[in-house]
């Protein structure tokens, strides 16, 4: 079965991450200069960010962006 | 939403203040011009016309009142650590708001102390109404581009689904309930020319952007 792009989610370690740090939602987000919900919808999945804002979460935790988010249909 | 100012950043909004102090001359000297063809037009009709000092001193204020919050929306903040913040998009929704309940109030406190009309609806043929009108209109204009421009990407996402998905079926039901009414009623003029004109406007303004977005991605 074809699974249409656009339906496709993503799954991120952001929460991890953030946690690790003991950083808040809100912290990341000072960070990232997006808001607490954006933060939320990128930790929740709901929401897939930018390419350069997947960077930009990368070069912050130091990591691969491909560390960082995978694609449900690369995993299974 | 906050962002760190750089020296790029300081240079950019620096500019932005320079260009809102060199527009606001021009506003003032078009509004001038309008109001005095109108009031020229106002006596050539026989009409009652207002006091041009008593304009000039309501657009004076009205325009300060302008660039108190244009200040307010492109004017630096310092946070308690020491960094140069801007106002978020929330903030300058929600400062838009109170300026221009302010101006509103304002406009039609001295709209209604100068004019001897008998209702607020005859207040639209005032000399002073297109003006101010238009000097609101400015200033909602370069809010709601400060506001976008302040938007993060997801909430920019929001807004350009809400646009698409939400003010089309907006624009849809409304045109299917004129055409409705426009076939039922025996009045041919109930509401079409409106819709007409709403709707075009709004290919119009669809195909433009359409087109920029295509030409700056070649």
């Amino acid at each position: 079965v074809v699974v249409p792009e656009a339906l496709i989610r993503m799954k991120n370690r952001l929460k991890v991450l953030r946690a690790e740090r003991d950083w808040s939602q809100a912290d990341l987000a000072d960070r990232l200069d997006v808001s607490r919900q954006t933060v939320n919808a990128l930790e929740t999945g709901k929401y897939d960010p930018s390419l350069p804002l997947a960077f930009k979460i990368a070069r912050l935790f130091d990591s691969r962006i491909e560390d960082i988010f995978q694609d449900q249909g690369a995993s299974s | 939403m906050t962002q760190r100012f750089d020296e790029g950043g300081r240079r950019r909004l620096k500019w932005m203040v320079a260009a809102g102090a060199l527009a606001s001359p021009v506003v003032i000297v078009a509004a001038l011009i309008a109001v005095g063809f109108m009031e020229a037009h106002a006596k050539a009709e026989g009409g009652r016309a207002t006091g041009v000092v008593f304009v000039m001193a309501a657009l004076v204020g009205y325009l300060a009142l302008l660039g108190w919050g244009a200040w307010r929306l492109f004017g630096p903040r310092r946070s308690s650590d020491g960094r140069v913040r801007r106002a978020s998009a929330i903030q300058v929704l929600i400062g838009t708001g109170i300026a221009s309940l302010i101006g509103g109030l304002l406009a039609g406190l001295f709209l209604g102390m100068t004019s001897d009309v008998d209702s607020g609806g005859e207040l639209i043929h005032e000399p002073a109404f297109l003006p101010l009108v238009l000097g609101m209109m400015l200033f909602s204009g370069v809010a709601t581009v400060v506001y976008y421009r302040r938007l993060d990407e997801a909430a920019l996402e929001a807004h350009k689904f809400a646009w698409l998905w939400g003010a089309q079926s907006g624009l849809f039901v409304a045109t299917c309930l004129a055409l409705i009414a426009f076939i039922t009623s025996e009045d041919t003029g109930t509401g079409m020319d409106g819709v007409f004109f709403t709707v075009s406007a709004a290919f119009i303004g669809y195909g433009i952007a359409w087109g920029v977005w295509w030409f700056r991605k070649r």
